[in-house]
């Protein structure tokens, strides 16, 4: 019995037709096999008189079947049925009618039918006769590639297994790219593809043909195989092929440690004699070598520093973007509030940016032009000197202290390369005669991946939640990022924080604690407001596809991101659906012109409110704004605010005696109002104890008198537990609020807030109750008439601090919502 | 279901069809009315016969519409045909089949002719256009691959190789023996089937050893892989990464140059003998310069040479082997835009030929060598200006009769 169907389906070539069944029946020591020639309804005399003509000639090789016109796909199956009747078939080649076969394919398809290889299929070389050409299949199995461009031609030869999985040509892709479909589908279904080394069938190229047709069509085709392979181009399984396949960076340490890997964490130690021979087959090889684009050379305190500060992936997924535009990226750490800053590509004709780097990254194209040059001096010269080089500079809190520098490794490794025999060697000298098949490109995993670079590590099994922010300070909303998302790990998930706008991050270390990773990014165009206007609020402007890219990659890997007012996003949102992520907008306030109008984050969700899949409030009022404007109800979750950090013990208040003492805390910006509270302490001089906390973000800030001299703005914990326990009246006379953080923390510390009535600031405080809310038009009287009451009724004072301070934290019961209305 | 007879024919059932010849294969046509998918095993049917009981179904059914679209003729039997109408329509259809069959044959023969006058003219034109080669000294042969020899040598024994280029043209390759000895080397796909029978070789000592098919191999190109079975050590080029080309046991190929000629066609001699042979310029030995640049181009087996300022420079090539009192013919191409002076001479012999060489051209410069040994030639070459390039592609050297 047949071991090998070869299946020739027939339309439209009814003279090229008997050149490819000749082929088939001229082998050399062939196992058994059959020819299955199915003529799909051609409308040609002349291809029924062939077909009938061989199959009468050799009834016992060859087998025809006649069927309606359906298209290549469906005349495949109808082969592939036939061939899986015979028990004894243990693989199917699909010949198209063509092509041919060399005379000792079959005794080759014998022997791998027989290899130990587990692959489901064995692809050919691209031998093409007509257009002459012979094309590399790559010799090495990769699904990125696959993914990216079919090098595995229909012409193969499939395992039985494959079909017994169910696996099919699609008889929906009429006018190409059902190969790829199948193998594709092959790949769903467990199977790999194994590339043959030799040569064995002839792919007859026309300047007209089935193929240059479906080029024509190419994009549609391609997003219909998105659409159909939503498990290799919509979730990380694309990703992880490609950072698995294809490691993006080779790592070399100041103490002789190397690496290749995507993630950095991996511990893929490999010798120094690796890499060296690594680099002369990439040299040699740029297109189909695996070793990796980029070398990085550090110093390892460098970067265990940045590991500390959970800035690890983002400085490398940084630096290898820096080598898009430069060949060589640098980064150097120094101490100070965090901070991720991206400086202007220079040439370092000093050596002062390398000498100074605490990691040095070069692409490999560059180092093997360099290797290209005659001596060590040019080669140094090239590689080194005088050459545009991409700096970033980052701040961290605490830096170590170098022993070696990147430098160091990198000249050493130089050094080893220009002696290494193979160096003498020009790397035209070992050009093989077939072309090379490309590797997957960044750019083409990026299409699929919300247009940016993946990840660098692979994606943990639990829930990961992103949030991005365009600035982390000691801010109200950033304390409810922090506090949200420390509620979320508690509850098992991993959180990651975006920063992506603003270059400095001086909060205090304690609101980076929730995440597990911190991503900056941090250019002019993603604090661009310049874009159209929706409703009178202006947008972003698009930042350029690369930029876009890079921010969005990473948070690909999300399943849920949350967009705290970051307008450039907006840009990616259907990219990220796309995904797989849910995207989320985290709404807090609306801001008001000079002019008295409205304006902000709420207004331009109404724009964007179709690429998000939830909106969240701080308040009840913000969402029944928004739900009142046309966000459909469904979409809104409201989230009231709790304290923005956690108080480890409530400060037990007794009844003050002597002065009440009255604070303020807060920006000294137009929108908080400052002046009202130094217009109330003016006129309560004297009675009272008045102190003033913070300082001027957006505006300037208006004249304290002499006697009342504002203190500087609190970051940390331990400094705002002092200033509340320092008060017993807390006065925010604001023009616009969310539902603020300093209300809420004030009230649990014990002291009376007396708040403009704006915003959600009602939900915070019932009128007399829990504190007192001052009409917008009258705050400075009702403050001073609320104080005068206070301070003479020292008992109420004490009976609405305890009314306020019993709130529970609902963080916990936020983190609880969020996760059930999203997953 | 199959059907595989030579002509059959499809028929509903109760009509009298007992006349029919048994070659002419009756298949029931019920079982086909109800199918909604189609597909026929075999030859098609030359007819179908369909009884009056069977038309409504038949004309509804997917294989009416599939055999209309094949031109399969129709006998609707709607008014109870005799036996004998019946046979002589089936009969009929059967004729019609053969003729047409007997049309596509003569058609074939057609084709068959015209491909074989073309082919005659194609053998015709090859040879002329290989003598108008040979007379012209092009290259028969080039160097199309060459991993000089470097250090070090594999162990004798079998040795495999993967070649750099395709099968397509090979003629020939060069290994390095590090000593006096012999094998035997097969070039061969990777699965071990050969493409030629496997030539022997003989080494007299340190050097290059070629190993040579009689004709380069032709068809399409295929990745090529050496297995050699030699008793000597064989010599090693530099080091490369690509792990494919090493040697196998080794981190360098062999040393190595592969030959590459015209597919199919006869090999010119390539090594020196007391006939009329060819020394092509992979195989002339590196020459001194004065005056000017000299480059040897392996693609091209050819060398260039650039004078420099002076628009004047000397080439010589020592050590020239002339096995007898032959003339020697050093064949020169001009690619620049100005005719050039072009003096060749046997240092110590005969005063030098000259010729003068249009812009763009070939041609040949002449010397008699008066007797066999080694010379040494000088080529001088003088120009208007810097801007020449003119190539030497090698020497013929033909034996003088007496």
């Amino acid at each position: 019995m047949a071991r090998v169907a070869i299946v020739i389906p027939v339309w439209h070539h009814p003279a090229l037709v008997d050149e490819a069944v000749l082929s088939c029946l001229e082998q050399k020591n062939p196992p058994d096999y059959r020819i299955i020639l199915v003529n799909d309804g051609c409308d040609m005399a002349q291809t029924r008189q062939s077909l009938e003509g061989w199959q009468q000639a050799h009834p016992d090789r060859i087998a025809l079947l006649n069927q309606p016109n359906q298209g290549l796909s469906a005349a495949r199956n109808t082969g592939i049925e036939h061939a899986l009747q015979d028990p004894d078939i243990e693989g199917i080649f699909f010949l198209d009618a063509d092509n041919r076969l060399d005379s000792h394919a079959l005794a080759l398809f014998a022997k791998l039918l027989d290899s130990p290889d587990p692959a489901g299929w064995f692809y050919p070389h691209l031998d093409w006769f007509g257009m002459e050409a012979n094309a590399s299949n790559g010799e090495a199995w990769s699904l990125a590639r696959l993914a990216s461009i079919n090098f595995s031609d229909a012409g193969s030869l499939v395992r039985r297994e494959v079909f017994e999985a169910g696996v099919r040509f699609d008889t929906n892709l009429k006018i190409g790219f059902e190969d790829w479909d199948f193998w594709l589908g092959a790949v769903k279904a467990g199977f790999v593809g194994a590339p043959v080394l030799e040569s064995f069938f002839r792919y007859r190229k026309r300047p007209e043909s089935m193929l240059s047709t479906a080029m024509r069509s190419d994009d549609i085709l391609r997003d219909q195989l998105r659409a159909k392979h939503k498990w290799l181009y919509a979730t990380e399984r694309l990703p992880e092929a490609w950072n698995t396949e294809w490691p993006r960076f080779a790592f070399c340490d100041s103490e002789g440690g190397y690496r290749i890997s995507s993630d950095p964490r991996a511990p893929a130690t490999v010798t120094r004699a690796d890499i060296l021979s690594g680099i002369f087959n990439k040299r040699s090889n740029l297109a189909e070598s695996r070793f990796p684009g980029m070398l990085v050379f550090y110093a390892a305190e460098a970067w265990e520093d940045l590991r500390q500060a959970k800035l690890l992936d983002s400085a490398l997924y940084q630096l290898e973007g820096g080598l898009r535009a430069s060949p060589v990226a640098t980064l150097k750490l120094t101490k100070g509030a965090l901070s991720v800053r991206a400086g202007a590509q220079k040439h370092d004709s000093t050596g002062e940016i390398l000498g100074e780097a605490d990691f040095i990254a070069i692409s490999m194209h560059h180092l093997g032009a360099a290797l290209d040059q005659k001596d060590m001096e040019r080669i140094i010269g090239y590689l080194l000197e005088n050459v545009p080089v991409q700096p970033f500079d980052i701040q961290l809190p605490e830096v170590s202290k170098r022993l070696r520098t990147p430098l160091d490794a990198l000249m050493d490794l130089v050094g080893e390369l220009i002696l290494a025999p193979m160096a003498a060697v020009s790397p035209r000298q070992y050009t093989n005669w077939r072309v090379p098949v490309f590797a997957p490109i960044a750019r083409d995993v990026a299409d699929n991946n919300a247009d940016g670079r993946p990840a660098l590590a692979a994606k943990p099994p639990e829930k990961q939640i992103g949030f991005v922010v365009s600035t982390f300070h000691f801010g109200g909303i950033e304390k409810c990022v922090s506090a949200l998302a420390r509620a979320l790990v508690e509850q098992g998930n991993t959180c990651h924080l975006f920063i992506y706008g603003n270059d400095e991050a001086e909060a205090d270390l304690w609101m980076f604690e929730p995440f597990s990773k911190v991503w900056v990014l941090s250019y002019p165009p993603l604090r661009n407001w310049e874009g159209g206007r929706y409703m009178g609020t202006g947008s972003a402007e698009h930042p350029g596809p690369d930029l876009l890219g890079d921010a969005l990659g990473p948070l690909a890997q999300m399943d849920i991101a949350v967009n705290c007012g970051v307008e450039f996003i907006n840009h990616g949102l259907a990219g990220l659906r796309q995904r797989g992520v849910r995207t989320v907008s985290w709404q807090h306030l609306s801001e008001t012109t000079p002019y008295g109008r409205s304006m902000g984050g709420p207004f331009m969700v109404l724009g964007h409110e179709a690429g998000y899949d939830r909106i969240l409030t701080c308040s009840n009022r913000l969402a029944t704004w928004l739900a009142a404007q046309g966000v459909p109800r469904s979409k809104l979750l409201p989230l009231p605010n709790g304290p923005g950090y956690a108080c480890e013990k409530t400060p037990r208040r007794n009844l003050p005696k002597g002065r009440l003492r009255v604070g303020f805390l807060g920006r000294f910006d137009p929108q908080k109002q400052v002046e009202y509270y130094i217009d109330v302490a003016q006129k309560l001089r004297g009675r009272f104890d008045f102190k003033a906390v913070g300082g001027a973000v957006l505006g300037v800030a208006p004249d304290f008198p002499d006697w009342l001299p504002p203190a500087p703005p609190i970051r940390s914990r331990a400094g705002l537990d002092a200033f509340y326990a320092s008060i017993d009246v807390l006065i925010m006379p604001s023009k616009d609020e969310g539902l603020p953080l300093t209300i809420l923390e004030a009230q649990r510390a014990g002291v009376v807030v007396l708040a403009s009535d704006v915003g959600a600031v009602s939900e915070a405080i019932i009128d007399g109750d829990t504190g007192f809310l001052l009409p917008a038009d009258k705050v400075v009287e009702r403050s001073v008439s609320v104080l005068e009451r206070l301070d003479s009724n020292r008992g109420l004072l004490m009976q609405i601090a305890r009314a306020a301070a019993g709130k529970p934290d609902r963080w916990e019961q936020n983190a609880t919502l969020f996760i059930k209305s999203l997953l | 279901m199959g059907q595989n007879a030579l002509f059959s024919f499809l028929a509903s059932k109760g009509l009298p069809l007992g006349g029919v010849p048994a070659s002419l294969s009756c298949i029931p046509l019920a079982a086909w009315l109800e199918k909604k998918s189609i597909v026929w095993q075999g030859a098609l049917p030359i007819a179908v016969l369909v009884s009056q009981k069977d038309s409504t179904d038949f004309e509804k059914s997917a294989l009416a519409r599939y055999l209309s679209q094949q031109d399969v003729p129709v006998f609707f039997a709607n008014e109870a045909p005799t036996e004998l109408e019946l046979l002589r329509w089936i009969c009929d259809q059967a004729v019609i089949r053969l003729e047409a069959g007997g049309r596509a044959s003569s058609d074939l023969r057609a084709e068959a002719a015209a491909l074989r006058r073309d082919y005659m003219q194609l053998q015709q034109n090859f040879g002329a256009t290989e003598d108008f080669l040979y007379a012209g000294f092009a290259p028969q042969f080039v160097c199309s691959r060459e991993w000089a020899y470097a250090s070090g040598s594999v162990q004798a024994g079998a040795v495999r190789q993967r070649l750099p280029v395709g099968s397509s043209g090979l003629v020939a390759v060069d290994i390095w023996a590090m000593a006096k000895g012999q094998g035997q080397l097969r070039f061969t796909r990777f699965t071990g089937e050969e493409f030629a029978p496997p030539v022997p070789f003989f080494a007299t000592g340190e050097g290059w050893v070629r190993v040579k098919l009689d004709r380069p191999l032709s068809g399409l190109s295929e990745d090529v892989l050496l297995e050699i079975d030699t008793d000597i050590p064989l010599g090693l080029s530099l080091p490369t990464p690509l792990v494919q080309f090493q040697a196998a046991g080794a981190a360098a190929p062999l040393a190595l140059r592969v030959w590459k000629g015209l597919p199919g066609i006869r090999m010119p001699e390539m090594m020196p003998s007391k006939h009329r042979h060819i020394l092509p310029a992979s195989d002339m030995p590196d020459p001194e310069v004065k005056g000017g640049v000299v480059k040897r181009l392996r693609g091209r087996d050819a060398f260039s040479l650039h004078p420099g300022f002076e628009s004047r420079m000397e080439v010589v090539f020592r050590d020239i082997d002339v096995p007898m009192a032959a003339n020697i013919a050093a064949y020169v191409q001009n690619f620049g835009p100005e005719t050039v002076r072009l003096a060749l001479e046997e240092i110590g012999g005969l005063p030098a030929r000259v010729i003068y060489l249009q812009a763009e051209s070939h041609g040949q410069c002449d010397l008699e060598i008066a007797a066999a040994g080694k010379v040494d030639l000088r080529f001088t070459l003088s120009a208007p200006s810097p801007m020449v390039s003119v190539y030497i592609r090698g020497l013929e050297i033909c034996p003088v009769a007496g």
